[in-house]
């Protein structure tokens, strides 16, 4: 199977570009198994990979346009030639390598914690099985990136925008009847960057491997907003 | 040339469950902390663990931390250390409440508390009933704990050095640890770190072996900058063999699996396992389990076209219960093997896992080495905690949902006494230059161009040595062949080359590191597995078939230089309860 | 203009707008389907009512704050250099008011 992979290396290449190798592949290859075939036969070649089985959040790229992991997504099912660059929208370092720290950076500032007001009881906070569902859909993120790296109000505001990760974290706190912190969360996604940015264009939902649907958590922000304003 | 340094009172090496449970303890105590990390924090390995966290609450069965320690003093096959064991079942239950409190989404019971399944291994009342201990959040147990420790690093305001790589630790002539050099992997400058006291949290090394169930990143790192650090490692001949890792492919299958009520059944349909473990069937140890199926296969009982493998039946839970408490392993299955086990058994064997032995500490998680005729003297400053280290709670055996109480448990331990630590030492010792320029000749010695042994082909070679020859059933003759390959592995190090000499971002060099690290370990698993005329827990021999409480009631010790192995007293004496003399191990 | 509730009152006005536009724009459509002989007789006649009146310059108005919010969040996306922002925005608000002060003379001009 043809692959052609970005390739960019700032010490030596004055420009990217695509190099293309014919790789081998059963129906059980994944696209990761492809990039590691490719760094045997050129050891320059760089990606990020760990867990190849898409829980650590390592591994995502931009495969034929879309992003995913490359260790969960099996190469034969992809139109050939298969396209593999870095993920859009966040600085290229490296080949496949991208800097994420920005991203990181709005994860961090929708405040990814539990804020009590009240003391703790020496056991555990009590949650029913119901209220423990809404959780369900939301703690799952791995925090790979592909979601915020498909937005584009996220490529054109990565400063400003929260982007469909963190906020999705944001509602995963809001939704928790443990947290306290309704209200400061709110406050400090006013404004008309942090989270009205998003125009749902749903790019995010579309890409991520797990499943999740970051823009129904968006809505839900929103409507917690207006309830709260009214 | 001059190499920038940073000074930090306390420096975590590994930002995984234990360092960063550690790291927050520090922070809290506004100690400034640096957590230094080879991966963004929530790519550790910790984030891969399924089944959950084993705790006495009670919430499903009866229970109390005192079964608990019995259980896992058994599972050890007596080899644990008792005290540390007593330690960490009666920290078991304030630690979870405590998680739940940063945030943990365990799955709850209908009366809101938080759920637990069974696990193997675990009795109610020292040996009866099956127990339910394991605290779960669905079958993504260490995910959610990983990330709620991250979360509460940022609430803490921890200092995070993502994708630095340690290279390896400082010390001055006193053997005092004085921080580590490391690498910012992005520009493939070296730094300085200096730190009062140091804590090392880097995981295991499952990558030793082919098929594993480990990251890619997990090869051992702080264990091999021990053994370089003239520190012994502990009980290195015992690595776990779980279960069901997917057939062929290594992926984990929680024990969640068998917990909620998955068996296992070899090509005659048979549930093999009550032949094994009469009582606790396939909630019998893993160590057990494990050699359970590999001895069905041996004797031609296997499952498929090449009958290497038995099955794990979960369809009869029904597909509500798989997708409230398996739902990811579902996925996994679906995505890796084409299988839906709502409707089909999947397809296991035995898988390299975890790693028993590592840095031997105190449940300080103070790092001990022996000294003269002492079998344990502190060394200065250095800390482990984790898979990476060996309190040693596990013993011969770990027991499943034992691990991430593990990391809890003394990373906080470590973190409390690292805090007493600075009081008593308040400023930096002099940095020793000797040690930071043989640190850097670790690092320039891959710029060594020309022709001569790629890192892939070395370490595909190394995991087949150690799986033909350091697998779950050993003999002298095997393991000594074990030694010999493995020495060769070792002197063709010497001449492996990179083709990659680049600065920015080169993985080529990091997996060089990563490489020699491993070999360390493995030469440390073979020699003490060649060493240990006994069969106990996860170590089988077949020229030794039985367990040898008056010779080998007794954790090995093996040092880098001469590969030498030493002895020391396994502490049989707990901290306020009787002791649990060795008895059979029966299921 | 990063006000305290600036951004969900715009998200709102952007919504409550589009739906009185719609809403109108049915109404209107109404009119038209339900008038047989459509000259600038009936249409003046119909413009002239009072009611009329007021919901037409409800039209408008909702019309030109959806714009406004439309063409502000288009600005902000794309134009990152604040001094063009500014420029750009105020040049929209002048041309959206002058809009709305044309368009209420026409309205009051209906009599």
């Amino acid at each position: 199977m043809r692959i052609s992979v970005y390739r960019y290396n700032p010490e030596t290449d004055a420009e990217p570009y695509m190099e293309t190798f014919d790789i081998e592949v059963s129906s059980e290859t994944m696209v990761r198994d492809a990039l590691l075939e490719i760094k045997e036969r050129d050891p320059t070649f760089t990606f990020r990979h760990s867990c190849g089985e898409g829980v650590c959040g390592s591994d995502a790229i931009n495969i034929n346009g879309s992003n995913g992991l490359g260790c969960v997504t099996k190469i034969a099912e992809l139109k050939e030639p298969v396209e593999i660059r870095p993920m859009p929208g966040m600085p290229i370092i490296r080949d496949l390598v991208v800097d994420m720290t920005q991203f990181f950076q709005q994860y961090r500032a929708v405040k990814p914690y539990i804020i009590r007001k009240d003391p703790v009881p020496e056991v555990e906070l009590k949650q029913t099985p119901e209220e423990r569902d809404k959780l369900d859909g939301l703690y799952e993120c791995i925090l790979c990136g592909c979601c915020s790296g498909s937005c584009p109000s996220y490529w054109w505001n990565p400063d400003k925008f929260r982007g469909p990760a963190a906020l999705l974290q944001s509602w995963r706190f809001l939704a928790d009847n443990r947290d306290q912190g309704t209200e400061e969360r709110l406050d400090e996604l006013d404004g008309p960057y942090k989270l009205f940015r998003c125009h749902t264009i749903m790019n995010c939902m579309d890409v991520c491997p797990k499943g999740l649907n970051p823009t129904k958590a968006i809505g839900h922000i929103k409507q917690l907003m207006l309830k709260n304003m009214v | 040339m001059s190499i920038p340094k940073r000074s930090f009172d306390a420096l975590v090496i590994g930002a995984g469950g234990g360092g960063l449970r550690a790291s927050l303890q520090l922070s809290q105590a506004d100690a400034s902390v640096a957590v230094v990390s080879k991966v963004f924090p929530t790519r550790s390995h910790t984030v891969a663990a399924q089944g959950g966290m084993n705790a006495a609450l009670a919430n499903v069965l009866p229970d109390n931390w005192h079964w608990h320690m019995f259980d896992t003093v058994k599972g050890s096959d007596y080899l644990g250390d008792q005290d540390a064991i007593e330690y960490m079942c009666r920290a078991a239950a304030k630690l979870v409440y405590e998680l739940e409190h940063f945030g943990v989404p365990f799955s709850r019971l209908d009366n809101g508390k938080i759920y637990q399944r069974p696990f193997g291994g675990q009795s109610q009342n020292f040996g009866g009933d099956q127990a339910a201990r394991t605290c779960a959040a669905a079958d993504r147990t260490g995910h959610a704990i990983l990330h709620s420790l991250y979360q509460q690093n940022i609430r803490a305001k921890t200092h995070f050095f993502d994708e630095y790589f340690a290279i390896d630790l400082l010390q001055d002539d006193d053997g005092t640890i004085l921080g580590a050099l490391v690498l910012e992997i992005e520009t493939g400058e070296p730094l300085i770190i200096e730190a009062k006291t140091t804590l090392l949290a880097t995981g295991g090394a499952g990558q030793i072996f082919r098929t594993n169930t480990n990251a890619k990143i997990n090869t051992g790192d702080g264990m091999a900058m021990a053994l370089r650090a003239g520190l012994p490692l502990q009980d290195m001949e015992f690595f776990q063999f779980h279960p069901t890792g997917i057939a062929g492919r290594g992926m984990l299958i929680t024990e969640g699996a068998r917990g909620e009520g998955g068996y296992l059944l070899n090509k005659d349909g048979e549930r093999f396992m009550e032949r094994y473990a009469p009582h606790a069937k396939d909630l019998a140890s893993r160590d057990v389990v494990s050699r359970a199926i590999a001895t069905e296969v041996r004797e031609g009982r296997g499952c498929g076209p090449n009958g290497d493998h038995v099955l794990l039946k979960l369809d009869h839970l029904g597909e509500e219960v798989i997708n409230k408490r398996l739902p990811s392993i579902r996925t996994m299955a679906k995505t890796f093997m084409n299988v839906d086990m709502v409707y089909e058994p999947v397809p296991v064997f035995p898988t390299a896992h975890y790693t028993m032995g590592g840095i031997p500490t105190n449940r300080y998680g103070q790092v001990v080495t022996p000294m003269g005729n002492t079998s344990e003297v502190e060394v200065d400053g250095l800390y482990a905690v984790g898979e990476c280290a060996c309190v040693s709670v596990h013993g011969a055996n770990r027991l499943g949902g034992n691990s991430l109480l593990d990391i809890v448990v003394f990373g906080r331990a470590a973190g409390n006494h690292m805090i007493e630590y600075l009081k008593e030492n308040r400023y930096h010792r002099p940095m020793n230059m000797d040690s930071v320029d043989k640190a850097m000749a670790r690092l320039q010695r891959w710029d060594k161009s020309g022709d001569g042994e790629t890192i892939p082909e070395l370490k595909r070679d190394m995991q087949k040595v150690m799986e033909e020859y350091c697998g779950v059933f050993r003999n002298d003759e095997i393991l000594r062949t074990g030694v010999e390959k493995m020495r060769d592995i070792q002197r063709r190090l010497e001449n492996a080359v990179l083709a990659d000499h680049s600065k920015v971002f080169n993985t080529a060099r990091i997996e060089a590191m990563e490489l020699e690290n491993l070999i360390d370990i493995a030469v440390a698993t073979v020699y003490s597995a060649l060493s240990r005329k006994e069969s106990r827990g996860a170590h089988s021999r077949m020229d030794y078939t039985e367990r040898d409480d008056v010779h080998w009631l007794k954790h090995s010790l093996y040092f880098k230089d001469d590969n030498r192995l030493e002895y020391k007293p396994v502490r049989m004496k707990p901290m306020t309860v009787e002791a649990f003399p060795p008895k059979a191990r029966v299921y | 203009m990063n006000g305290r509730g600036d951004g969900i009152r715009n998200w709102l006005i952007q919504r409550i707008s589009a739906i009185y536009i719609a809403l109108f724009t049915i109404y209107i459509g109404y009119f038209f389907l339900s008038t047989e002989l459509i000259n600038y007789q009936t249409w003046y006649g119909w413009v002239s009512q009072t009611i009329n009146k007021i919901l037409i310059s409800l039209f408008f108005f909702t019309l030109l704050m959806h714009a406004w919010v439309g063409i502000r969040d288009v600005v902000m996306d794309y134009v990152h250099n604040i001094t063009i922002r500014f420029i750009l925005l105020t040049a929209i608000i002048g041309l959206l008011a002058a809009m709305a002060i044309w368009l209420i003379l026409i309205v009051q001009g209906v009599r």
